[in-house]
This record gives C-alpha cells, sequence and structure tokens, in this order.
C-alpha cells in the first residue's frame, strides 16, 4: 500500500498537469515568517530578507525536487529528451540520414533473408510434425533407387509396427475434368483413410476425408483449385466434380498452405485389401525412436511381404534409409541459405558497428557541451540519458525503415521468385520473429553507442 | 563544531519526530524545530523540506490543511496520520537496532576476540 498509494498520486498529477501554485504559496509565507524572526532578533529588513532567502535555500533545486515527487520523472525527462533529439537530428541531416539509411539496409536485408530463409528452411509445411515425415527410400550404390510402398495388408502391418508412430499412402492420378467447361488434365493425389489426420492440417470449409469415406466419391478441395475456378465460399460445399467421367461431392476445402505434392485435389485412396498394388508409403517414428531403427524394421517387413508374396528373397545388402519429406529434392538450397543467412548476419554486424563509430564521434565532440550542462545542475545520469534516447531514437528510425523496406522486398519476391525455389506449401511473409529481431538490434546498438 | 549536513532520508524521519512531538505545524514552525532540537550542528536548506513534506503527503504518513498562521495569513499545516505513526515507530526500531550493532562494535577490545 505504500508503495501503490504515492504511484496513482503520481498518474493522476501527470494528468492533472504542473501546478506549484501552493508550494509558491507555502514558500512565500515561509520566507515571510523567516525574515520576521531575523528582524526580531536585530538585523535591517533588507539583509533579514536577504538571509530569509539563502537559509531557504536555491530555489530551482526545491522546485525539481517538489516536482519530481509529483509526477514521474522518468517519463518527462524521457519526453524531453525525445524532443531535443529530434530537433538535433533535424539539424544535421546528413549525419541523420547516413546513419539511419545504413541501419536500414543492414536490418532490411537481414529481414529479408531470415523471412526467406524462414519460409525455405525452417518452416516450409504446414503439417503436423512435418520435418519428422519420412519416406523409406532403396539406398543403392549410386544413391536412392525407390522408395518404399505397400499395398493395404502390409500398410496395415507398417501402421502397427512398434517403432512408427503412425502411416500413410498416398498416390497420384491424372484424370481428365470438365471442371472449366472443357477436358483438361488434373492432377489428384488419393490419400489413405487415415492420411488426413497423419498430415494435421484443418480445413478450410467442410471437412477433411476420414476412413469412413473409402471408396465413396468424396472430394476434398486444394485451395488453389478452388481459388481459380470457383467462387470460394462455404457453398461450393455440395457441388460435384467428375474426375475421368466419375462425379465427387465436394466435401471440404483445404487452406492455401496445404499442397501435399502439389496435388489440387483430394480423393480417397480406394481401400482393396486384396490387390497387392503397392501405394508410396509415409511414416512417423514414435518419439524416442530413431528413423534408422524404424528403417530397419521396415526392411524385415518388407523382406518378408517380398518373401510371401513372390516367393523371392530380397538381396541380403538390401537397405532402407529415411528420406525426410522436404529433402528429395532441393538438398543444397538448404546449405546455401544457411550461408547466405550468416553473410548477411555479418553484413547487419558491419552495419551496426559502422553507425556505432558515428555515433560515437559525434557524441565525443560534444565534450563542452555537456560540462556545461554538468555546471547547470544535470546530473549525469539525466545527460547519459539524454544520449541513450538520441543513440535509441536514430538506431531505431533506421530499423523501422529497414523493416518497411524487408516488407516492401517480400512483395517484390514472391511475384519475382521462381515457384519451382520453395516447395509449394512454403509462404513467403514478413514474420513476427523477423521485427522482433531488428527492434532488439535496432535498441542494443542504440544502447552501446550511448 | 562544523555543521554537518543532513544524512539522506533521515529528514523524513525528524519530520515525523516532530509532528509526533509537538503536534500540528506548518512548514516554518518544522524546520525551526528541527534547528532547534538538533542543537544548530544541522545545516539545512529548509527549503528542501517541502519536497519531503509532499512525499510524505502522498504516501500516507501526514495529512495537511491551511490554516490560520500567527501573522493571521494563510499557511499550510501538517499532522501526523495513523499510518504516519506506525511508519515512525518501525523506523526508530529500526535506527536504535542498527545503532546498537555499530555500538557494540566500536565497544569491542581485542581481549574479547580470542
Amino acid at each position: 500500500m505504500r508503495v501503490l498509494r504515492p504511484f496513482l498520486i503520481r498518474l493522476m498529477n501527470l494528468a492533472k498537469g504542473n501546478d506549484q501554485a501552493r508550494l509558491w504559496e507555502e514558500l512565500e509565507e515561509h520566507h515571510t515568517l523567516l525574515t520576521e524572526e531575523y528582524i526580531r532578533a536585530g538585523m535591517d529588513k533588507t539583509e533579514a530578507r536577504r538571509q530569509a532567502t539563502l537559509a531557504i535555500g536555491p530555489m530551482q533545486v526545491v522546485r525539481e525536487q517538489y516536482h519530481a515527487q509529483k509526477t514521474f520523472p522518468v517519463l518527462e525527462n524521457f519526453v524531453r529528451d525525445l524532443r531535443f533529439a529530434v530537433r538535433k537530428l533535424i539539424k544535421s541531416p546528413s549525419f541523420a540520414i547516413a546513419t539511419i539509411l545504413t541501419m536500414a539496409l543492414g536490418i532490411s536485408a537481414t529481414s529479408l533473408v531470415f523471412s526467406v530463409f524462414y519460409a525455405a528452411v525452417v518452416a516450409p509445411y504446414p503439417y503436423r510434425n512435418a520435418n519428422h515425415i519420412v519416406q523409406m527410400g532403396f539406398a543403392g550404390k549410386q544413391g536412392i533407387r525407390g522408395f518404399m510402398a505397400v499395398n493395404g495388408t502390409d500398410f496395415h502391418a507398417v501402421r502397427h509396427a512398434g517403432t512408427v508412430a503412425d502411416a500413410m499412402l498416398t498416390d497420384f492420378a491424372d484424370p481428365i475434368t470438365t471442371i472449366s467447361g472443357y477436358p483438361e488434365d488434373i492432377h489428384v493425389a488419393r490419400m489413405s483413410g487415415n492420411a488426413f489426420d497423419f498430415l494435421g492440417v484443418a480445413p478450410l470449409f467442410g471437412r477433411t476425408l476420414t476412413p469412413a469415406d473409402q471408396n465413396q466419391p468424396f472430394v476434398v478441395l486444394g485451395y488453389r483449385l478452388c481459388r481459380s475456378h470457383f467462387q470460394c465460399d462455404a457453398r461450393i460445399l455440395g457441388r460435384t466434380i467428375d474426375f475421368d467421367h466419375r462425379q465427387f461431392v465436394v466435401v471440404g476445402v483445404m487452406p492455401p498452405r496445404f499442397a501435399w505434392e502439389e496435388a489440387a485435389a483430394f480423393i480417397p485412396l480406394p481401400a482393396d485389401n486384396n490387390s497387392d498394388e503397392g501405394h508410396p508409403l509415409y511414416l512417423r517414428a514414435r518419439s524416442g525412436v530413431s528413423s534408422s531403427a524404424m528403417a530397419s524394421q521396415m526392411l524385415s517387413l518388407v523382406r518378408r511381404s517380398v518373401l510371401a508374396n513372390e516367393g523371392v528373397a530380397l538381396p541380403s545388402e538390401t537397405r532402407l534409409v529415411a528420406i525426410p519429406y522436404g529433402q528429395r529434392s532441393g538438398d543444397g538450397t538448404q546449405r546455401r541459405m544457411i550461408l547466405l543467412f550468416a553473410l548477411v548476419c555479418v553484413l547487419l554486424l558491419i552495419a551496426c558497428a559502422n553507425v556505432s563509430i558515428l555515433l560515437l564521434s559525434r557524441t565525443s565532440a560534444r565534450g563542452h557541451e555537456f560540462q556545461m550542462r554538468h555546471a547547470l545542475g544535470a546530473s549525469r545520469r539525466r545527460i547519459l540519458g539524454q544520449v541513450l534516447v538520441e543513440s535509441v531514437l536514430i538506431t531505431c528510425s533506421g530499423g523501422a525503415l529497414g523493416v518497411g523496406l524487408a516488407c516492401a522486398g517480400v512483395a517484390v519476391l514472391q511475384t519475382a521468385i521462381a515457384k519451382s525455389f520453395f516447395p509449394a506449401e512454403a509462404v513467403l511473409t514478413i514474420n513476427v520473429w523477423v521485427v522482433s529481431f531488428s527492434t532488439v538490434i535496432s535498441v542494443a546498438t542504440g544502447y552501446s553507442s550511448a | 563544531m562544523k555543521k554537518k549536513d543532513v544524512l539522506p532520508g533521515t529528514l523524513a524521519l525528524m519530520v515525523l519526530k516532530t509532528l509526533d512531538v509537538l503536534g500540528p505545524l506548518h512548514g516554518y514552525g518544522i524546520a525551526r524545530r528541527i534547528a532547534q532540537i538538533s542543537g544548530e550542528l544541522l545545516s539545512l536548506n529548509q527549503g528542501t523540506l517541502y519536497p519531503v513534506l509532499i512525499r510524505l503527503e502522498q504516501e500516507g504518513a501526514i495529512a495537511s490543511q491551511w490554516g490560520p498562521s500567527e501573522n493571521n495569513r494563510r499557511a499550510r499545516f501538517y499532522r501526523l496520520t495513523r499510518s504516519g505513526q506506525k511508519l515512525l515507530h518501525a523506523e526508530t526500531r529500526e535506527w536504535e537496532q542498527a545503532a546498537a550493532i555499530v555500538e557494540r562494535f566500536f565497544r569491542v577490545k581485542v581481549e574479547d576476540l580470542q
């Protein structure tokens, strides 16, 4: 309570403004009484008044200390320092431009590259645990020679294997559709019943496919298809689309980032446990299980299946390797992105160092100004505070400009970069992380130069 | 004896004690009594009393109101509140404890520590 009450009072005073009438009146009365006391003690009137003034002490100090009790000096000082800093900057435009531009360029480059980095490398996919989705590839001498595919029975075995958390099957078809009014090819993905659950992305409208939909003529549309051919809203549910002359009913639409294997639409994989036809398999290992452990378990499963179905044994040197979903192509891209990001961070460091040097040189030339202020009564903390505000103002405006430039740059990149550079699911936008990172760098630079 | 400056933080305590002993006073009265009690050993810029007074008032330790001064002019009178009294007692105890500890150290002789 002892702390709360003054705090609230100060808040109120902040709103009420600077009112020192009461202080004046009290000091006047104090002065009069003191003068009368000195007169009674034998001084003449002028001397008594003078002694009274001396006894009370320097007025400015009293006023400032009094005022400091009434509001939040920190806040008021900050505002005052800010206005002073802005005025000073306006008076030296070339310096201001140089520093702000340097910071802006450094920060915009870093933000831009980081956005690309984030979109391409860190989090390109919206799927649940996307980094753990793998395919099993047969490793030969010249690299991967095909991926593991299973039929219905083996899929069941895979899903219940000890090392596997879950698995799904997809394969692809390119049926003909008359969705645009004339026949054209369309790339469609056929998903096992649990596939949407495995991927863990909620639909934009409607629902996704479930195990109950197997062999049913239902389709879930991808976002791009929905936008390009229809008025994409909830009214599309229930429409029919034809694939190879078969009618499918739209039951859902996926959000923009869901573009599994760049398929335009998704239909159920026909579940036919008697068929030997194999479909590409995607799996996720149980937590704590390494992908190589899962690979060896899958290998024994494959061996058993091949032996059972075809009566032939797999060569003993056959090996399975887990290939993460993102890495079947563009592996070199990741490393190049990391390198680029590191380089741009160095660029930012250099920019910050440059700005710091500029700020320091400017400050060191102002030594006599500080001495004068100190002589007039400013405490060291106040002078330091003012310098700090100046530095932070410069660096933060540079940072803000940099973020603005980066946003513009991202818009440009979205149109300019070849679509194949990113997986279809990646979205290239400015990141909250980027903005906060930029802010921190700006403030840190300003602070260290102060 | 040379005049000493007031230790920071003790001025508030002196104000509280003065008001406790002498009842409601205005700013000038408090300043005079403090000078008197300290035996003119403290050099005090009397104006610096007022920031302390406003701070104590904001904390709720004292309350003030306008009243007639000795010459029938207007002066602001300060009085101790109940929470001010509690504060005074707490601070007094702390000072006495601190002084007692320091005194023990001053009285220590070599023989005591062997």
